[in-house]
C-alpha cells in the first residue's frame, strides 16, 4: 500500500504545484513523473527506516511491518483530497503546505502503529518523525528545483 | 467527575497538548472528563484566531476595514463552534453505518477538541502577527488547521473502531466539509 499511495499521492501534488508553473505539455508530465519518482523513493526510504528502527524484534517476519507501512500511507489520501479541494475548488495556493503536512504526518503515523502492532515503541515513533521532517524538507527542495526548472 | 479535565487548568492544557502528540491516548482516556464548553471553547478559539489573522493580514494589505476584519472574526467564532459541531454530528452519522458505538455527544466534543493544534497555531500567530507585523494567515493559521487533520483522523479511527478505510473516507468527507465551510467563509 505504502509503495502504491506514497508516488499516487505525491505524482498529484505535483500536478498541483506545476499548475502554478509556467509549463507546457510536455513539462508538467515531467514534473508529474518527478513527483512519482519521489513519492517511491521516499516510501523505500521510510520502509528502510522502519525495518532498521526495529532490527531484531522477535516477530520479525516483516508483516506487522507491512500492516505499519500500510495503515500510516492511508494518511497520505485524506491530505491528498483536500489539497485537489483546496487548489481546484476553492482556488487556493497551497499544495506545498498540505504536502508538507500530509509527509509529515504519515510518517509520524507509520512510526505509532509500528509501535502498536509490537515494534519498537519509541525507536520506531522517533525514527519515522524524524524521517517525516526530512522528507518534508526534501519536498521543499523539490518544489524550489522544479520552480527553478520552470525558469522562477 | 465528568468535568474533572475541564476543572483543572492544568488537566485541560494536557488534554490540549496532548491532542497534538498523542490524540489516541487523549480521546480513551481523557475525553470523559473534557467538559462540553471547554471542548467548544477549543475549536471555537482556533477559528477565531485564524480567522483574525485572516483580516489583520486584509487589513494590513489595505483589502479591509476594520469592520471586515471584526466581521471575519465573528464568523471563525461561529464556525469554530457551531459550524464544527455540525461536522462532528454528521461524522458520528456517517460513522453509524460502519457500526459506531459512541454517541454523538462524544464524537461532537472530540472533533471540537482535535482543533487543539489550530489552537495553539493560532494563539503563536496572532502574537507573531499583532507583535512583529507578520503576516500570519498562512504561514501559522493554515498550518494549524492541516496539523488538526491528525487529530480529527485519531477521532475518526475511535469512531469506526479502528478499521483503517472507513476512517479514511470519513476523514475525507468530513476534512471535506470542514474545509469547504472554512474557505467559503473565509470570502466575507
Amino acid at each position: 500500500m505504502l509503495f502504491l499511495l506514497s508516488p499516487l499521492c505525491s505524482g498529484l501534488l505535483a500536478w498541483l504545484l506545476s499548475r502554478h508553473l509556467p509549463f507546457a505539455g510536455g513539462g508538467t508530465a515531467l514534473v508529474v513523473l518527478a513527483g512519482l519518482i519521489f513519492g517511491f523513493a521516499s516510501a523505500l526510504f521510510l520502509r528502510i527506516v522502519l525495518a532498521v528502527c526495529n532490527v531484531g524484534q522477535p516477530r520479525d517476519d516483516g508483516s506487522s511491518i507491512g500492516r505499519a507501512a500500510s495503515d500510516g500511507a492511508l494518511v497520505l489520501l485524506p491530505f491528498t483530497v483536500l489539497a485537489l479541494l483546496a487548489e481546484l475548488l476553492l482556488g487556493w495556493n497551497a499544495t506545498q503546505a498540505f504536502a508538507s503536512a500530509a509527509i509529515m504526518a504519515s510518517s509520524a503515523a507509520i512510526g505509532a502503529s509500528a509501535g502498536r502492532l509490537g515494534g519498537r515503541r519509541w525507536a520506531s515513533s522517533i525514527g519515522l518523525s524524524l524521517a517525516g521532517v526530512l522528507l518534508s524538507a526534501s519536498w521543499m527542495v523539490f518544489c524550489a528545483l522544479v520552480a527553478l526548472g520552470a525558469g522562477r | 467527575m465528568t468535568s474533572a479535565v475541564g476543572a483543572r487548568p492544568g488537566g485541560r492544557l494536557a488534554a490540549v497538548v496532548g491532542m497534538m502528540f498523542n490524540p489516541g491516548a487523549v480521546l480513551q482516556l481523557r475525553l470523559a472528563g473534557v467538559a462540553w464548553p471547554f471542548a467548544m471553547a477549543v475549536s471555537g478559539a482556533a477559528f477565531t484566531l485564524v480567522f483574525l489573522q485572516t483580516g489583520l493580514d486584509l487589513l494590513k494589505t489595505g483589502r479591509a476595514g476594520g469592520g471586515r476584519v471584526v466581521l471575519l472574526a465573528l464568523a471563525g467564532l461561529l464556525y469554530g463552534t457551531l459550524g464544527i459541531l455540525l461536522v462532528g454530528l454528521v461524522a458520528w452519522l456517517l460513522s453509524r453505518a460502519f457500526g459506531a458505538k459512541r454517541s454523538p455527544g462524544w464524537a461532537m466534543r472530540a472533533y471540537a477538541l482535535a482543533y487543539s493544534p489550530a489552537l495553539v497555531y493560532g494563539a503563536c500567530g496572532i502574537v507573531a502577527n499583532v507583535a512583529f507585523g507578520w503576516r500570519t494567515s498562512i504561514a501559522f493559521g493554515v498550518t494549524g488547521l492541516l496539523w488538526a487533520i491528525g487529530p480529527v483522523m485519531a477521532v475518526n479511527d475511535e469512531l469506526t473502531g479502528g478499521r483503517k478505510g472507513p476512517s479514511v473516507v470519513l476523514s475525507i468527507v468530513c476534512g471535506g466539509l470542514a474545509l469547504l465551510g472554512w474557505g467559503l467563509l473565509g470570502r466575507l
